[in-house]
């Protein structure tokens, strides 16, 4: 019921008075109403701003926070007031839902942001007043497919395959990603400049070429060097079927491979060559055949692969299907009325060349289209006044789908951009979300160091103990007692890098060794680690770790589900779950991390295994300490 | 009657005061109703004139207010909202005639002080009051008594609230039936019409009835 209805209430039971004296029943008592007669001024504060309102407002909807008794725990006993530490912009449009019954969705504000709010408060969506419900949809809409669109993109088509995947799967990769390994980028590069041989090979053979000496009529040079133009065919179709084959071969799912356009492209471009291999040399048959290496010309279409502006083009006439459509239709109709009526107006006169009115279907197109070719023109006046009114309305007809088109074309184009440049950015925004990790991953560790020196040296502390907030102290606490608990311990890059890593695949590594057992503790650089295991290990350290705050958790689930493993080695630090501050930087919230700046912990990147450990890693972190300078990402 | 009291003031005053115009009177009625806010009366007049105290009376206003920013209610709203409490039925007759009642001044719409006046009576009024007020109700052509006709407009209008899906199913001729003992019970005279007198007379002597009158407790 809307808000003000509740108000109507006791209207409604004082009119029950006319239902009294014809009631065949007693009425039944009427509810005790304990609550308090008089209505009071509620005080919520919200972030420090202070609304007030009626009781009885907040009463209206009981389903809601405000309006059960769950709003009791956020009431704050020395202020009298219910706090909330949440938007007070947005509290501004809730309270109004309150008090008008109608929520309305600021346009200004981010669609997720309000959601979040309203799930908060306890309020569905759905109750969006009508004014402000398209708005809402559309964005939200909007939204979502901009957030399917990342998380394409993140799903690291350019990401390693697990390593224990098959054959077919990487060659699938291979085909469809061609960035992934060089082999494929060089069988992509070679596809593509057989197509353009193919096609131009095809182009150039009708050309006519200088006679063969005795013969005066032209030859075109198919006929000329043919045994060449056919090596060439042979070798193209070779290549063209074999890439088929394997990517029938290596497809997921075969038969929605078959059914794809490109397949059946690829098909069409090779089969005229299979069909003449067969055919026999006969004259008649070959007369058809000809017409089929017509087909040949579809190798064209083969370079959609290679191009991601053919594609949309074709995405574009696909989703336009119903405008292309309209036009079509309402081109024939129109062609029909005008050629019958030119038909009809050119009748009489002698040599017309209007002979029929399918004959004159030719020059309505030629006219609607403003070609005007002159072939067929009209010579009686009645002819010639229809002639200009079926080329004016060709005009208006034809300039009419045409912006929606264009429209669509234009959408999908900048859609495609955007996709590019999400995934351009993603890649930096990995890396500095690696760098924040790296970073915390070092303070962790700075900390056990911190803690080995003093219980060595009591009174001193070493070089870089800053102060630490009493958050920092029990976070890190709590990451010791995790260690302690799985008897492992947490681990930076450069550390990482010269553990060895025992090779098998199927149980956990041990990097055993810790900073503070490292002063002066031997190296274990033994040797370089396939990448490959070193990563896989990475992954089960990381599963095993257990993420703490708040931000943290989303942080690592978006990296796990997106490229945990690239290329770099700075990834392995991805292991490291603990989203912490470096020392000296107290403030915290889950949304925003200090990092410190990236020079001290480039070189990292770039190093290789050293086998210097101990002191690379003192200066590392002790550089990290050091840099104030702090970069402010958010947490996803 | 109470009701010819008020027809004769109203064109009385209308005479006195000259202003009425039979041209433009509707038109500006009209014009009134669609742009023109109504204020009602102070609050202290209002507290004379009715038996709520000022709380209530501010309690009241703001949910009127709030339902209707212009201070008026004309008929239709006064239907959509009434149908809000009676969704299974037809609840549009009823809210006709509880429109009638409620709007003593009989232009059309109900204002904060005819929707406090109605409210009043019914709440803090006596029983005799109570009762008047119905009979009112009921007294459709406000002639000073109820035909069966009318009874049967009303009976059917609240019979219409019900919908269709009761327990027992409803049958075509309940209402008649219903109109029967009414008339049976309260016609003392039998000469087919209730006046106010058998009315009062009748209800007071029906136990069920008295007793149902607690149903306005709480209310406000």
């Amino acid at each position: 019921m809307a808000a003000g209805v509740a108000t109507w209430l006791p209207f409604a039971r004082a009119a029950a008075v006319g239902w009294l004296p014809l009631a065949k029943k007693t009425m039944p008592k009427p509810p005790r109403d304990n609550s308090s007669k008089s209505d009071e001024i509620l005080y919520v504060n919200v972030s420090g701003v202070r609304f007030q309102t009626w009781k009885n407002t907040l009463d209206r909807y009981p389903e809601t926070l405000l309006g059960s008794s769950e709003k009791e725990f956020f009431f704050n006993e020395d202020t009298q007031e219910f706090f909330f530490d949440r938007d007070p912009e947005m509290f501004r449009h809730i309270l109004n839902f309150y008090r008008t019954g109608k929520l309305h969705y600021p346009r200004n504000e981010c669609i997720q942001a309000f959601d979040e709010e309203l799930a908060f408060y306890g309020i569905v969506p759905e109750i969006i007043g009508d004014c402000c419900m398209e708005e809402y949809r559309d964005r939200k809409k909007e939204n979502q497919e901009r957030l399917a669109e990342d998380n394409e993109a993140n799903e690291g088509l350019d990401a390693p395959l697990p390593p224990d995947s098959s054959t077919r799967e990487h060659l699938w990769r291979a085909f469809e990603n061609p960035h992934t390994s060089t082999t494929a980028l060089v069988f992509y590069y070679a596809t593509g400049f057989f197509i353009a041989v193919s096609v131009i090979a095809n182009v150039v053979e009708t050309v006519p070429c200088r006679p063969p000496e005795g013969a005066v009529k032209d030859l075109p040079c198919g006929e000329k060097y043919k045994l060449a133009f056919f090596c060439m065919d042979t070798a193209c179709v070779l290549i063209f079927t074999f890439e088929y084959l394997m990517r029938l071969f290596a497809a997921p799912s075969r038969s929605r491979f078959v059914r794809s356009v490109m397949s059946v492209i690829d098909v069409v471009a090779i089969m005229p060559y299979y069909i003449g291999l067969v055919m026999p040399d006969n004259d008649d048959v070959s007369g058809a055949f000809v017409t089929l290496r017509v087909f040949r010309v579809f190798r064209i279409f083969k370079f959609s692969r290679h191009s991601a502006g053919l594609r949309i083009l074709g995405y574009t006439l696909k989703s336009c299907a119903s405008e292309l459509g309209f036009l079509l239709f309402s081109l024939t109709m129109a062609i029909i009325i005008f050629a019958t009526v030119m038909f009809y107006a050119e009748k009489g006169t002698a040599g017309s060349t209007f002979t029929s009115i399918p004959a004159s279907f030719w020059y309505t197109i030629v006219t609607m289209t403003t070609l005007g070719y002159g072939d067929m023109v009209p010579n009686t006046v009645a002819g010639k006044i229809f002639g200009s009114i079926c080329s004016l309305s060709g005009v208006l007809v034809i300039a009419l789908p045409v912006p929606v088109i264009v429209s669509n074309f234009s959408r999908i184009y900048h859609q495609n951009q955007r996709t590019d440049k999400i995934r351009a950015q993603q890649k930096v925004r990995m890396a500095r979300i690696r760098m924040a990790k790296k970073g915390t991953a070092n303070a962790f560790l700075q900390y056990k160091q911190d803690r080995a020196l003093g219980d060595r040296h009591s009174n001193s502390t070493a070089l870089c103990v800053k102060n630490r907030s009493a958050f920092e102290y029990q976070h890190n606490h709590l990451l010791h007692c995790l260690e302690k608990t799985t008897n492992h311990e947490f681990t930076n890059e450069m550390n990482y890098s010269e553990l060895c890593i025992t090779e098998s695949v199927d149980y956990r590594t041990s990097c055993s060794t810790s900073l503070s057992s490292q002063q002066g503790a031997q190296n274990n650089s033994t040797g370089c680690c396939p990448r490959r295991a070193r990563r896989r290990a990475a992954m089960r350290l990381a599963n095993s770790t257990v993420s703490v705050s708040r931000g943290s958790i989303q942080e690592l689930n978006t990296l796990k589900s997106t490229s945990i493993m690239p290329q770099t080695r700075s990834s392995l630090n991805a292991t490291m779950s603990d989203l912490k501050l470096n020392c000296g930087d107290p403030d915290f919230t889950a949304a925003i991390i200090s990092i410190p700046t990236p020079p001290a912990n480039s070189p990292d990147d770039s190093m290789p295994p050293s086998p210097a450990p101990i002191p690379g890693i003192l200066r590392n972190t002790r550089a990290t300490a050091y840099t104030h300078d702090t970069v402010k990402i958010s947490s996803l | 009657m109470k009701a010819k009291n008020r027809d004769q003031s109203l064109s009385d005053s209308r005479e006195l005061d000259g202003s009425y115009d039979q041209l433009t009177d509707s038109v500006e009625d009209d014009f009134e109703l669609s742009i023109v806010c109504h204020r009602p009366e102070s609050m202290d007049k209002l507290q004379e004139q009715t038996k709520f105290t000022k709380k209530e009376l501010q309690v009241l206003y703001r949910g009127f207010k709030n339902e209707c920013p212009c201070g008026v209610v004309n008929e239709e709203n006064f239907k959509i909202i009434y149908s809000q409490f009676f969704p299974q039925g037809d609840s549009s007759m009823y809210a006709h005639f509880l429109f009638e009642a409620f709007d003593t001044d009989k232009n059309g719409s109900i204002g904060f002080e005819d929707f406090v006046f109605g409210l009043s009576i019914i709440l803090r009024g006596t029983i005799n009051d109570r009762l008047n007020w119905a009979f009112n109700l009921y007294d459709l052509n406000k002639d000073g008594c109820i035909t069966k006709e009318e009874m049967f407009d009303i009976m059917k209008s609240i019979y219409d609230m019900m919908g269709k899906y009761t327990y027992p199913t409803m049958q075509d001729d309940i209402p008649r039936e219903h109109v029967e003992s009414f008339f049976q019970k309260m016609d003392r005279n039998k000469d087919g019409v209730v006046t106010i007198e058998e009315f009062i007379e009748s209800c007071k002597k029906d136990e069920s009835i008295m007793q149902s009158m607690q149903l306005f407790d709480n209310v406000i």
